[in-house]
């Protein structure tokens, strides 16, 4: 936030949705930007509604959860699961995803959650299951104890 | 950051859904077990390296338009791409719209992106009033 509020200072506006970030240096642009794709206010918090409750799901609007009910009656929670366990395996035997990002995902892990369990940084997770990066032992034994898998099995 | 997103699909988005589960159920349940148990844990795959979303001209052109989406692309099902907004404020994951890839895909007035800009004003207006 305080970046935040140094780069407001700076001087660019907010309108809307829209965001004038042409003026802006490169590093308060990407700031901008990463704001922007998660839809936060980068307003003053005053000229922002306060916003509590739960979830304000739009009319119309399915879970995934009811809509696939809806759509396969017949398919348990578990299929479901094994067609998306299935193709994770096949992402990770092409290459595009490495050995532990699959892992992850069949444990249904965040990077953050990863990272809590292992005492590391979420960017050290993100780099470690990047298909371009081989982690040290030490972080493999780690991840691999947090993932409840053997370290060969990540490698 | 241990966000757990709900994913929410809108009318249009089920509506194709629909259409295309006549024609090809398999790849439907595909889409449907990305979204339910990937998208929620990696909302963001353009800052992870694990996708070209900075590639995307679909989602730079409506960036520079003021609709700040993401793109979920899969070789798993790659005739298709799926467009989406991430409320962080709700942790909501909005399924705007799907759109096969095709001569479509970069016109800037096509219907898909039509509805990716009117679902996307729609959600922050009613949003903004609650």
């Amino acid at each position: 936030m305080n970046n935040i509020a140094t780069a407001m200072e700076s001087g660019f506006s907010v309108t809307g949705s829209a965001v004038n970030i042409q003026s802006l240096t490169q590093k308060f642009r990407t700031m901008v930007v990463q704001c922007a794709r998660r839809n936060l206010f980068i307003a003053e918090t005053d000229q922002t509604p306060l916003i509590t409750g739960a979830v304000q799901r739009p009319a119309g609007s399915l879970t995934v959860e009811d809509f696939t009910r809806q759509m396969f009656p017949d398919m348990s929670d578990q299929e479901l699961f094994d067609v998306f366990k299935a193709d994770t395996a096949e992402e990770m035997a092409s290459g595009r995803i490495s050995r532990i990002k699959y892992h992850r995902l069949l444990a249904q892990m965040t990077q953050s959650d990863l990272a809590e369990k292992t005492g590391m940084r979420q960017a050290n997770i993100a780099r470690a299951e990047s298909v371009n990066h081989t982690p040290n032992q030490n972080t493999l034994r780690k991840i691999a104890a947090a993932l409840g898998v053997e370290v060969k099995e990540l490698v | 950051m241990d966000t757990r997103y709900e994913i929410s699909l809108s009318a249009p988005f089920s509506k194709a859904l629909n259409r295309l589960a006549g024609k090809d159920p398999d790849i439907v349940k595909r889409i449907l077990a990305q979204l339910r148990y990937r998208l929620p844990l990696d909302p963001y795959p353009d800052e992870q390296g694990h996708d070209d979303i900075f590639h995307s001209t679909v989602v730079k052109n409506l960036e520079i338009d003021g609709y700040y989406v993401s793109r979920l692309k899969s070789l798993l099902f790659d005739k298709y791409r799926i467009f989406y907004l991430v409320d962080e404020d709700y942790s909501l994951i909005y399924v705007l719209e799907i759109a096969p890839r095709d001569s479509t895909t970069y016109d800037r007035h096509s219907p898909h992106y039509r509805t990716i800009k009117t679902l996307y004003l729609e959600y922050f207006q009613n949003r903004g009033q609650k």
